[in-house]
């Protein structure tokens, strides 16, 4: 791993911690997962878990809402989905043009991506949160819908509003390209 | 991706995603109504709750309790025979011993009492949640065999 990928996996651990710790009155609404899966989507998946996994290593520990470690774990690795499915994207897309009349079929495909994701996400941490804390999965689904359903639909517009201009920004401004994975 | 020429992939991708949430939004309020009713065991309303039996008597058991009307004709010591409709509810067959009459054409109905009048019920008893100081009379109607609309009470 060349230092200037370290570099920027660092730069998006720091960005995603730090919209966490602003956004910590806001239960379940946060841009860490739209980080992570722009971090994917253009540096590739590895790239993208890591930023994930170190991400939460910050916040999760120090986190205002009390540190579970195995809840803590659940959502560490639960978090690299993201990541992952933006690389897997990411792969796919490189022949997008983002400039095109297909921008608002991306932005809808993109919002979607974000609420299945986050669906996984929280299905994921609700089992190991309803294992942990002995409470019947079903009942663990149903009380959390409320932040399940914001959670999914704040990332799906975040995902449909912010992936296209962020992503064709990067792609101008750093050349992504040169570092190698997103190549057309 | 090919896919996304296809305009009903990306609507089939939104239909999913609003059947999931809406899916999570309605069990979450099942549960918080099931929860909810079960620990207050239905909520005891006051009512003014009367039955009249079409010969010109009529009485008042005013400040009676319950959730649904059916709980209040039990709460208020009444003999109430009915027959289960299923989802439909309870069809009241007989009060206090009095029993609808097919020859005489005479049937019991539930009416509450509104700035116009009485109004019909427009659900079975067991399903109907009375709202506080309402006041609901038990008629014994005549019911015309021609149009089958029920007598109010007078």
């Amino acid at each position: 791993m060349n230092t200037v990928r370290v570099a920027i996996i660092i730069f998006f651990v720091a960005l995603g911690i730090a919209t966490n710790y602003v956004l910590v009155g806001v239960p379940n609404v946060k841009f860490m997962d739209f980080i992570v899966f722009i971090g994917g989507f253009c540096f590739g998946p590895v790239v993208g878990a890591l930023i994930a996994i170190l991400t939460w290593a910050v916040y999760g520990v120090i986190n205002p809402y009390g540190f579970v470690p195995q809840v803590w774990l659940a959502t560490m690795f639960s978090e690299t989905i993201y990541g992952l499915v933006g690389g897997f994207l990411g792969r796919n897309f490189v022949s997008a043009d983002f400039h095109s009349r297909q921008g608002l079929k991306l932005s809808i495909f993109f919002g979607t991506v974000g609420f299945i994701s986050t669906l996984i996400y929280d299905i994921t941490t609700n089992f190991v949160y309803a294992y942990v804390f002995n409470v019947p999965i079903i009942l663990a689904l149903i009380l959390g819908a409320p932040f399940t359903v914001l959670h999914e639909l704040s990332n799906a517009a975040i995902f449909s509003i912010g992936s296209i201009p962020v992503i064709v920004t990067l792609k101008k401004l750093w050349e992504v390209r040169k570092v190698g994975v997103s190549k057309k | 991706m090919a896919f996304l020429r296809n305009k009903w992939a990306i609507v089939a991708l939104v239909t999913l995603c609003w059947a999931i949430a809406t899916s999570f939004t309605t069990g979450y309020y099942y549960y918080q109504y099931t929860d909810l009713t079960s620990r207050i065991g239905g909520a005891p309303i006051p009512i003014n709750l009367g039955i009249d039996h079409g010969n010109g008597t009529r009485q008042w058991f005013n400040g009676t309790i319950g959730a649904t009307l059916y709980d209040t004709m039990i709460r208020a010591g009444w003999d109430v025979e009915s027959t289960s409709f299923g989802v439909l509810g309870l069809y009241v067959t007989s009060i206090n011993g009095l029993a609808e009459s097919a020859e005489e054409f005479r049937y019991w109905g539930w009416w509450t009492w509104t700035e116009y009048g009485w109004s019909h019920g427009g659900s079975s008893c067991d399903k109907y949640i009375v709202s506080a100081d309402e006041t609901i009379i038990w008629y014994y109607s005549y019911c015309d065999p021609e149009t089958w609309e029920m007598t109010p009470p007078p």
